[in-house]
């Protein structure tokens, strides 16, 4: 699950629209443990696509972005169970 | 009875990669923090060959979708085109003339623009681009510099390259959400400065009374003007002075295939 989630998201990176590879991190963050590879993907989006004026003078907008929905859905998986 | 607790080997193992992924993170993140030309130039030649390849499918796929539209719809099109093409032959006949005209007196007064104009593939543009940006496949083997202007439709200025690697660069667009640029609105020679809403779109701020209307022209000014946007809405509010004008770039930025680039000599 954890490779498949990889592929499809760096695929996603590479071809799909920005929003869907979002939903994909929140999805494979939901559903594997420990996601860390969701911040580095932020990093890569934002390496590969930002510049240094970023969005309203933030550069790494995904690499925040992604972190804060490591950490929540990181408390979201541990107190709910099924 | 007393049992002592027994120490929790898992729990500290996990801890213990989880702070090892952390510093792994953290350092990855120092990397793109003071050197932001290290992924992109690993990635872009990586991700330029799949880039090229998923081009070239879709490619397919457009073409293969094209031969089996119904004829009757391609000969309305055909006709429709046809007549478009006779109306824009004789705009472009005064817009000719005009422009020679312009050029003829720059050079008389010594003044005309300088740099070439090199034509280049747009590899990846938004919505897969989250950030008001595109890849094109030219870059420093081709003379690219930072800086450089960015056009579409042959004189709609749409951005400047900010990234330049080997066969690669990045074009942050000039609609980019809070990037100002300064412009002048070709009807009333108004000028003001442009912020960027995203998505090809701007707003502006000029005096209620400059006669500034929607379908005006927002050119970019320099020796060779180029048309910047054209004025979608104005909103002027009876208590202000000031009117809030929105404008949008004639080139639709989602649907940019080549852009031309204009080159220092």
């Amino acid at each position: 699950m954890r490779i498949a989630g990889n592929i499809g998201i760096a695929v996603s990176i590479l071809y799909l629209p920005w929003w869907f590879s979002v939903i994909f991190i929140i999805g494979v963050c939901f559903s594997v443990p420990k996601f860390y590879e969701a911040v580095v993907y932020g990093i890569l989006i934002d390496a590969l696509y930002g510049t240094k004026f970023g969005l309203y003078g933030f550069s790494y907008v995904f690499t925040g972005v992604f972190i804060i929905i490591f950490l929540v859905l990181s408390v979201i998986r541990r107190r709910l169970s099924w | 009875m007393i049992y002592l607790k027994r120490s929790n080997t898992a729990l500290k193992k996990s801890r213990k990669v989880t702070a090892i992924v952390v510093f792994f993170l953290i350092v990855l993140y120092a990397v793109h923090f003071f050197f932001p030309r290290f992924y992109p130039s690993i990635f872009y030649p990586l991700a330029g060959f799949a880039w090229t390849a998923e081009k070239s499918v879709v490619g397919w796929f457009s073409r293969a979708g094209n031969t089996i539209k119904s004829k009757s719809n391609l000969t309305l099109e055909n006709e429709r085109l046809t007549a478009e093409i006779r109306s824009n032959e004789i705009s472009l006949l005064l817009l000719e003339s005009l422009r020679r005209e312009n050029e003829e007196l720059k050079a008389a007064l010594g003044r005309k623009p300088e740099g070439d104009v090199i034509l280049a593939v747009v590899l990846v543009r938004p919505p897969v681009s989250p950030y008001d940006t595109i890849i094109i496949d030219r870059g420093t083997r081709d003379g690219l510099e930072a800086g450089n202007m960015v056009y579409a439709l042959g004189d709609a200025l749409i951005g400047e390259v900010t990234e330049v690697y080997a066969g690669k660069s990045k074009v942050a667009f000039f609609s980019t959400p809070g990037k100002k640029t300064n412009i002048a609105f070709d009807d009333s020679s108004t000028r003001a400065e442009a912020t960027g809403r995203g998505g090809g779109n701007f707003s502006a701020v000029a005096p209620a009374n400059s006669g500034i209307k929607e379908g005006d022209t927002v050119i970019f000014p320099d020796i060779e003007p180029h048309v910047f946007g054209i004025v979608g809405k104005v909103v002027v509010d009876s208590a202000d002075s000031f009117s809030n004008i929105f404008f949008r770039s004639p080139a639709n930025i989602h649907d940019i295939r080549f852009v031309e680039v204009r080159i220092s000599p």
